[in-house]
């Protein structure tokens, strides 16, 4: 049926959320060792052996897996702005903004990949070329933040939306969305310092808001995953209509 | 009844005591550094523990609330002394 | 304990309690926000304790450039503003809405005389040559004062906002969350000048 149909390629599409966090801490913190990455205040010549003898392996094969992760965020983050639209209605102007911005985000991970990855390249060139492709890289991960910000802020006003007695996404959820997104900021920090939890190696301009990022793909997915199986249930006769979506049914296959 | 006999009104008479007393008291050369830093944060933590039970009204709140919050304040107070006590003295 | 728990104000109890039930005040979810920015802060606060433990010399000297009086005067303009606008949420409960608006601004003014006392400091600091990037010390100082005064504002334009509804008597007894949790939020940035004060200016 279509509507069964519909339902498969969606769920598909959000377990791309899942798979994105699970190659990301596998492939990019675990195999490309970001998760102890070479600090901004390594020294010229400590971070060229870094990214072209002892890790170099590990950052074509971790930023390898990464990219490709970074790919299925596309669809994920399309998915997120589907659900959110069914929530806002018609001129869904949160929830497309939720989606853009993942695909942005999507995309800018893909070139801090190919910038790591020339990073370690080419062993003879020189470290200030290595240096500067490897802070490009970081520059452009954690200044994203913004779009990351964006994102989650239009999920929360959009959850704030859904009225129904059992919304999509719990209240305490959606805050926290509201508070991480605005925690976000400290990630700004990288292009003041170079040393400290402010650098882009530090606790409050890194680790902080990566923790931050992997929670909310992963718990609005898990969320979003239950509200696709309460529709399933709920586009099965016979089974009780506990919870009438807020939206009419004629937007129930929206156009966006 | 009267401003002045309402509990929330009591309370802020007594947040701004302790503040006096950290502020201007404390900070004197004639209380030792550890006397004055233990007894500065000390006040600290219970007038954010007013704040947080009458003008947060966490004191009616469901208790695991109120104690995350209370705990909240326990490990802040726990660091900031566990630290200053861990960092060499200057005096 | 024997009290009802009551999730949502707006459902009247049905039989008499033997004591007060137990409720978080303000928008449904909203108090996840506040867990979350505390916790925030508390690590804000041990990445200036762990920088402070680097160099002590460094910021004691700096600490003591510092003017704890104006900002002493700052805590005690916070805390009488929370005061009242604890007065403002006790007075809806009450139904004394013409009090409301009253305490409301009272606080909005406080809040307002903080940034005032606060741009003074920055100014005298600046025109010292103290700027956020002179020394570790000085980043965290305007880095930590800045991100609270940008919860302050953000405080300060909520109580305005429901200071003016609560004009147009928009809150009472049985509709009062939004007020309560602009509330809470405003508790919140004095509870986090309580520690900052002491953490920045007090700590020899």
């Amino acid at each position: 049926m279509e509507d069964g149909g519909r339902l498969e390629t969606q769920k598909v599409a959000l377990w791309c959320n899942y798979v994105f966090v699970a190659l990301t801490a596998i492939g990019w913190l675990g195999i490309a060792h970001f998760i102890l990455p070479a600090r901004a205040d390594l020294g010229l010549d400590a971070t060229k052996v870094w990214y072209t003898q002892s890790h170099r392996m590990g950052v074509l094969v971790g930023c390898t897996i990464f990219y490709i992760a970074a790919g299925l965020l596309t669809p994920g983050s399309i998915q997120f702005g589907i659900m959110l639209a069914k929530i806002e209605g018609r001129r869904p102007v949160m929830a497309i903004t939720t989606a853009v911005c993942g695909v942005f985000i999507s995309l800018i991970v893909f070139f801090n990949c190919c910038a790591w990855v020339v990073a370690a390249y080419r062993p003879q060139t020189g470290a200030d070329v290595i240096q500067s492709w490897n802070d490009w890289a970081w520059m452009a991960f954690l200044l994203g933040w913004i779009y990351l910000t964006i994102e989650m802020l239009a999920t929360g006003i959009v959850e704030l939306m859904d009225r129904r007695p059992r919304p999509m996404v719990p209240r305490w959820m959606t805050w926290f969305t509201f508070g991480g997104a605005i925690a976000l900021f400290t990630a700004a920090g990288p292009a003041f310092t170079k040393s400290g939890p402010f650098a882009y190696h530090g606790l409050l301009a890194y680790y902080i808001p990566v923790a931050i990022w992997g929670a909310y793909i992963s718990l609005t997915t898990w969320f979003m995953m239950k509200e696709l199986g309460r529709e399933g249930s709920e586009s099965t006769p016979g089974v009780l209509h506990r919870d009438r979506p807020a939206v009419a049914a004629a937007d129930r296959a929206p156009a966006l | 009844m009267p401003l002045m006999r309402e509990r929330l009104t009591v309370v802020w008479i007594v947040l701004i005591t302790a503040t006096v007393v950290s502020t201007w008291v404390f900070s004197r050369a004639t209380f030792r550094p550890p006397v004055a830093v233990v007894g500065t944060f000390l006040i600290a933590a219970l007038k954010v523990r007013f704040v947080m039970l009458d003008f947060m009204e966490l004191r009616h709140a469901p208790v695991p609330v109120r104690v995350a919050f209370e705990s909240w304040i326990a490990l802040v107070t726990l660091l900031i002394l566990g630290f200053w006590f861990a960092t060499p003295s200057l005096h | 304990m024997s009290c009802t728990v009551t999730v949502q104000q707006s459902l009247p109890p049905t039989e008499p309690q033997p004591c007060k039930s137990q409720r978080l005040p303000g928008v449904d979810g909203f108090w996840a926000f506040i867990g979350f920015d505390c916790v925030i802060f508390a690590v804000l606060f041990f990445s200036f304790l762990q920088a402070r433990h680097g160099d002590p010399a460094l910021f004691e000297a700096s600490r003591r450039t510092l003017d704890s009086n104006l900002a002493g005067l700052n805590t005690i303009i916070l805390l009488t503003s929370s005061w009242m606008v604890a007065l403002a949420v006790q007075a809806v409960k009450r139904d004394e809405l013409d009090r409301v608006p009253r305490f409301v601004f009272g606080g909005v003014s406080a809040g307002l005389l903080f940034v005032l006392f606060k741009s003074v400091e920055y100014g005298h600091e600046l025109a010292a040559g103290i700027t956020p990037a002179t020394n570790a010390f000085s980043m965290w100082y305007f880095t930590l004062t800045g991100i609270h005064v940008a919860h302050l504002l953000v405080g300060t334009s909520l109580l305005a906002y429901v200071g003016t509804k609560s004009r147009q008597r928009a809150y009472h007894s049985r509709h009062r969350a939004v007020l309560e949790s602009v509330a809470t939020f405003w508790h919140l940035v004095d509870v986090l000048w309580i520690v900052l004060f002491p953490l920045l200016y007090l700590q020899r």
